[in-house]
């Protein structure tokens, strides 16, 4: 279809481009100027070039950061996508009570990051002791203070935030489900395909599309992770939690070091664009290889 | 002529505009009854606050069209940030609160923040402070006093007394060796010796006390601004201090908050709990006497040649209110004015906690509050905050170090050397 005006897709385009810029593009830049000042919000700023950018490499909280947050993305990324598919392959495959599951696999989402942390915060404390500890008890086995063990609490946030976010991949991939055409599932029937063969086969590879979108999703949430450890351990103890997210929001507003922080926010976009790039090969190799 | 007609207008338009908004301005200021917004780290239900109210109350029947808001951030994480937010985009309320830290030096720096000391002067209530109160509130470097103060605290260690018993310690802790001697023995009773809470300023308080003993504050005054390695004698010595009588917290220290460590003690789970004078409500019976199974004790000394006696500890007098420069009008000097004389009344009889200002009878005290104003008033060296003397950008790596040697992950020269690349690092 041909416009009569040239400008008119892009007059329809710019409401959302211009929301899409104050909103992202211009914090963006924001921050990449902040990053080669040295600025404690009070003070004059001062230029201080790609100092802040060569501080990272000697910063070992940074260090730190960097790798949980590695682990947590690759962690999170497969407890969030494993367990939303599985919700999502029980809920196509029940026909009663699949409303009411739905609703409760869904709820975490949609309950604040607050409330979840401080339950879980509750459930799991040896003192005052919590319903997990008492478990614990109960059974014989010695309660450890899981929040305080620098060797677990990774793992426990990792979890805890996958819980909060799995819900909403379920919904995805439900979707993606049911809407497959019923014509091919039937075929395969007839053609002797077992259940399983039918996942394996047909499909979870029909939704292989909406898988990746999922993973660009999951690995873009779990790169910029910060409410549940923020909140639950605040990166604690000591650093094992911490995160880059977190670790720059500290940064910024508790140490006042906005330059620093600055490039700490860069540092997370570059991140999260390689990560994205990596998935979009990928899929882009994968299409190639069925075409 | 159509240029120069064009001209006149516009220029006609622009003083125009300009004699409205100078007149309605001059009207506005002249008009403009009193109006505090004030941002508080403490909790609405906190003494000091509903006296503060029930002051503007009183203010406001005669003083129609004066406003009084609080806006409270219990949370001092939380608090603090929103503070430093407001102050880099230059949007600080009238009444705001602080500490004589490194960044409320640098508003007074800027000029952004009243001279409450030339206000003090000027409506004549310097005396009537008690020193604490003033002295606590003065910047370390400059001496400069710009926050007004309005308790006066000391802290203590609250011990339950049955436990005590139980675990078969006779006296109360003198030394720092009879402290840990104390938690051995309750610990092996059965009992949780000290609820505390790391991350915050409880587990520094621990980590402050034996450098304060062996040095005043010369320590920590001059290792947070890098004239002193972090890991001399003094440093080692409370360090390794830090370790021994961490292993006496409670179980989860380190993700516990303040309100789970006052929790624990008031209800009976854990033997000790250090804290600050302002605790108090939650500790004391109907008569302001502390309940009758808790006791206290001040800070322990270390050694036969500490630097500073028994009678010297923590004392303060908790987080001032800064005025802001440009709305230290006359108007405000009167509220203040009235404020300093009914505040330390109202704080006392109607409230129960000790005020900045000396009130006008202390005879109706009950002994605990007299007993505490007399050890304030013994103390000749009052030992400095870490989390107040330290920088804010080096405050986070000394809770996260802090936390990691109590532990046992890094070892006390660790620590140190993590503290001293951070202060170098940011006074660079």
């Amino acid at each position: 279809m041909r416009t009569r005006n040239k400008a008119e897709p892009w007059l329809f385009l710019a409401p959302a481009l211009v929301v899409y810029t104050g909103v992202a593009i211009v914090p963006v830049l924001w921050s990449l100027g902040y990053s080669v000042f040295d600025w404690n919000g009070i003070d004059d700023m001062k230029f201080v070039g790609a100092y802040n950018y060569l501080r990272m490499l000697s910063d070992t909280t940074f260090k730190t950061a960097v790798v949980n947050n590695l682990l947590f993305m690759a962690g999170g990324s497969a407890f969030q996508l494993l367990s939303g598919l599985v919700m999502a392959i029980i809920l196509s495959n029940i026909s009663r009570g699949s409303n009411s599951m739905r609703v409760l696999y869904f709820m975490p989402c949609i309950i604040s990051s607050m409330a979840i942390c401080k339950i879980f915060e509750k459930l799991l404390s040896v003192q005052p002791e919590g319903v997990f500890v008492a478990l614990l008890r109960f059974l014989g086995i010695n309660p450890i203070a899981i929040l305080s063990e620098p060797n677990w609490v990774l793992l426990v946030v990792t979890l805890i935030d996958g819980y909060k976010f799995c819900g909403l991949y379920m919904v995805i991939f439900y979707s993606a489900l049911v809407a497959l055409p019923i014509d091919v599932q039937e075929a395969a029937y007839i053609d002797g395909c077992s259940w399983g063969q039918q996942y394996r086969y047909i499909k979870l590879p029909m939704i292989k599309n909406v898988f990746f979108a999922c993973l660009v999703i999951v690995l873009n949430g779990t790169l910029k992770g910060f409410d549940v450890p923020y909140i639950l351990t605040s990166g604690g103890p000591g650093s094992a939690s911490e995160l880059v997210a977190t670790y720059m929001y500290k940064t910024t507003f508790n140490s006042t070091q906005f330059g620093y922080g600055g490039a700490l926010a860069v540092f997370l976009l570059l991140e999260s664009l390689v990560a994205v790039s990596v998935v979009r090969w990928a899929q882009v190799r994968s299409a190639k290889r069925e075409g | 002529m159509r240029r120069k007609q064009r001209f006149l207008v516009v220029w006609t338009t622009v003083l125009v505009l300009f004699s409205v908004s100078t007149v309605s301005t001059f009207a506005a200021s002249v008009k403009a009854p009193l109006s505090i917004h004030y941002l508080t780290a403490r909790s609405e239900d906190e003494a000091v606050i509903k006296a503060l109210k029930d002051i503007a109350a009183e203010w406001k029947k005669t003083n129609p069209g004066f406003t009084f808001e609080v806006e409270s951030i219990p949370d001092r994480a939380s608090y603090l940030q929103k503070l430093k937010i407001l102050a880099a985009s230059n949007e600080l309320p009238e009444w705001f609160e602080s500490d004589p830290d490194t960044f409320f030096a640098s508003l007074v720096k800027k000029n952004m923040v009243y001279n409450i000391e030339d206000l003090y002067k000027e409506l004549k209530v310097s005396d009537r402070f008690f020193s604490i109160s003033k002295e606590y509130a003065r910047l370390p470097e400059s001496g400069n006093l710009s926050l007004i103060t309005w308790q006066c605290n000391c802290e203590y260690f609250f011990y339950n007394k049955d436990m005590f018993a139980k675990a078969g310690i006779k006296s109360k802790p003198r030394t720092m060796d009879e402290l840990l001697a104390a938690c051995a023995k309750l610990k092996t009773a059965g009992f949780t010796p000290i609820a505390t809470v790391s991350g915050d300023w409880p587990v520094l308080r621990y980590f402050a006390m034996v450098p304060f003993r062996l040095s005043g504050n010369d320590y920590i005054i001059n290792a947070t601004q890098g004239k002193v390695s972090f890991g001399n004698d003094v440093g080692i010595a409370g360090a390794k201090f830090m370790q021994k009588i961490s292993q006496y917290f409670q179980v989860g220290f380190s993700s516990a908050d303040y309100d789970t460590m006052v929790d624990l003690f008031v209800g009976n789970h854990a033997a000790m709990l250090y804290n600050g004078t302002w605790v108090l409500p939650e500790l004391v019976d109907k008569n302001g006497d502390l309940k009758p199974n808790i006791g206290c004790f001040t800070m322990p000394t270390y050694s036969s040649h500490d630097a500073t006696p028994a009678t010297d500890f923590f004392a303060n007098s908790g987080i001032g209110t800064a005025v802001r420069r440009d709305k230290m009008t006359d108007q405000m000097k009167s509220f203040l004015a009235f404020v300093f004389d009914r505040y330390p009344d109202i704080c006392l009889k109607k409230y129960n906690t000790l005020p900045s200002i000396s009130p006008a009878s202390i005879d109706t005290l009950s002994p605990l509050y007299k007993s505490i104003l007399k050890d304030i008033k013994g103390v000749k060296t009052y030992a400095k905050c870490w989390d107040v003397v330290i920088d804010s950008a080096s405050l986070e790596t000394l809770n996260k170090a802090t936390t990691e040697l109590c532990l046992n992950r890094i070892t006390p020269e660790e620590w140190a050397s993590r503290m001293d690349k951070i202060v170098a690092e940011n006074h660079k």
